[in-house]
């Protein structure tokens, strides 16, 4: 991991120096080259495919916006682009499970194989720089936006590199009035932007890692765990995959942040939430709002004849791509159906359950609310890791079999010390986020104590983030997949 | 003729009777949408409301969560739609 970090800190230096000395006009371009690089230094296939999706949709955008008046052409060529967009990443992504069933359709149970299996690799960040160029076609359809005319400006927006593995799914109309006002080195951005980072390769090195081990060794040969093992799983995986993305998130705020640019933040302490919806405003808050304001909106409004019956197949449909976002998988459809389900019955329960909630104390609501909306979304992420539909369900069947407190039914965690010390700094982790939320802010105190406590608390960071690392090695970012 | 302050009045009372929230925490400026007063789920059922309760007809294309996110948003999308 160091070697990575040294790599990716000379990078960032390289390009900082490149970015601060340049004029303002020249800075998009600075930060397209330096996407290209940093794809490039992955896999130049990835740069070409992230690349050429750039000027296709720079000229796409221009051609929509250039013709906004011809009512003929324009809702030709807006669905042109966007069948264009859609048939790209499908491609890609969904190449394997359309030919597996054009030869179910076409075999009708033959094992023969009537077409050839397309084994595509998923060009990294592909889901998150597609989803970004559809909202901004939307946004000029609408007449909300004007097409870039900068290609720099627009490529930059596309392939800024802190944001170019795992999102955040950055609005055109929040990064580019940024970049086209002037922005001067300023060190508190800089050190703020370094903080941050620290903070996120904490939380993905020491927490993350710690958990995502024993995490992939039962998922890994699901058949082979029952009861404890897996009831420790299902309690966990919700921490691991919060810390592992926020993490990424963070590190990704920073990397930006050195630049004086602020990403929109994916996650506000979304185990806080005491509803199934709420949630869904606190997690992957980039993506959700974007399916929130290009699907589900549309839709409704478009079927509002219907009342709030509209609702019911918007919910459906909106948690369905965001389900198959993630993949072509049915577990990720189920995860997808799994949600609407829960939110339709918390709309249509709303006024029972506010009833029966006023009769209790405040604080005994939202610790029970909470407590639920925890065990509702870590039986959800037996879908979202299991490799397949049967894998979950020998998970959920076998969840409270055998349950046994022998000493052997932890052996499927290796590192134990690492595994416990990252729960006691997820549960300080959490006790801080619960402090946030009733407006006490952990943060603000830090930073009002003395230089060489906070140096002495960096110092300590940095020292654990090194143990982990030499202990555990690394994992990749798991958003990073999708 | 509706006032913006007669507006804000039949907006607030429908957002309170909706979403059962506690009258002090609904205030003008209060973004309703983002403080998860009001859900996704209830934004369509507010645009039958406000077509119906001050009979206007809105085009789908303004129609955006933006338009509606306040108390003030919505008195101000209805005045212009009135006048």
């Amino acid at each position: 991991m160091w070697y990575f970090l040294q790599h990716y800190f000379l990078f960032i230096l390289v390009t900082f120096l490149a970015y601060y000395t340049v004029r303002d006009k020249l800075k998009p371009y600075v930060l397209f080259i330096a996407g290209i690089f940093f794809v490039s230094a992955i896999s130049i296939k990835f740069a070409l495919v992230a690349f050429v999706f750039t000027v296709l949709n720079y000229f796409f955008g221009r051609l929509l916006y250039h013709n906004l008046g011809n009512s003929k052409l324009k809702p030709r060529i807006f669905w042109m682009i966007i069948i264009t967009d859609i048939a790209l990443l499908a491609i890609f992504k969904y190449a394997v499970f359309f030919t597996t069933v054009f030869n179910v359709v076409l075999g009708w149970g033959q094992t023969q194989t009537r077409i050839p299996y397309l084994s595509v690799v998923v060009p990294l960040g592909m889901s998150y720089y597609t989803f970004q160029v559809l909202g901004y076609i939307i946004r000029i359809n609408r007449g909300s936006e004007i097409a870039e005319k900068d290609f720099g400006m627009f490529a930059s927006y596309l392939l800024f590199f802190p944001k170019f593995i795992s999102g955040p799914v950055e609005r055109s109309n929040h990064y580019f009035p940024q970049l086209k006002k002037s922005i001067d080195l300023n060190w508190e951005n800089v050190f703020s932007g370094l903080k941050l980072f620290l903070w996120g390769l904490f939380k993905k090195v020491v927490i993350a890692n710690s958990l995502f081990d024993p995490l992939f060794r039962v998922y890994g040969d699901i058949q082979t765990f029952s009861g404890l093992p897996l009831v420790i799983v299902f309690l966990f995986q919700v921490i691991y995959i919060y810390n592992d993305f926020s993490g990424y998130t963070d590190m990704a705020l920073g990397s930006a942040k050195i630049f004086g640019i602020n990403l929109v933040d994916n996650f506000n302490r979304p185990l806080l939430a005491r509803s199934i919806s709420e949630y869904w405003r606190r997690w992957h808050i980039s993506l959700s709002s974007w399916c929130n304001d290009f699907i589900y909106n549309p839709f409704i409004v478009k079927y509002r004849r219907l009342g709030g019956l509209a609702s019911i197949p918007g919910v459906f449909i909106t948690f369905f791509i965001v389900g198959i976002w993630h993949g072509a998988n049915w577990t990720f459809v189920i995860l997808g159906i799994l949600q609407g389900i829960a939110i339709l019955y918390e709309n249509y329960t709303k006024r029972k359950r506010l009833k029966i909630a006023s009769m209790f104390h405040v604080i005994t609501v939202n610790a029970l609310s909470r407590l639920i909306v925890f065990l509702f979304m870590s039986f959800s992420m037996i879908f979202f890791f299991s490799k397949s539909t049967s894998d979950a369900w020998y998970f959920i069947t076998h969840l409270f079999k055998n349950i046994s407190f022998e000493y052997t039914q932890f052996s499927f965690i290796y590192h134990k010390t690492e595994f416990i010390l990252a729960l006691c700094f997820f549960i300080l982790f959490f006790i801080v986020e619960m402090g946030i939320e009733k407006g006490k802010d952990f943060s603000v105190f830090f930073m009002k104590q003395n230089r060489w406590i906070k140096w002495i608390v960096y110092l300590i960071g940095l020292f654990l983030i090194h143990q982990f690392n030499q202990e555990l090695g690394v994992s990749p970012f798991y958003y990073s997949r999708f | 003729m509706e006032t913006t302050n007669g507006i804000k009045e039949k907006v607030r009372q429908y957002v309170l009777e909706t979403t059962y929230a506690a009258p002090d925490t609904v205030k003008d400026d209060t973004l309703i949408f983002t403080e998860g007063i009001f859900d996704s789920m209830g934004f369509v059922l507010l645009i039958n409301f406000i077509e119906e309760a001050f009979a206007i007809k809105a085009k789908d294309s303004e129609l955006l969560e933006d338009n509606f996110e306040s108390i003030n948003a919505i008195a101000g999308f209805v005045y212009n739609k009135l006048n």
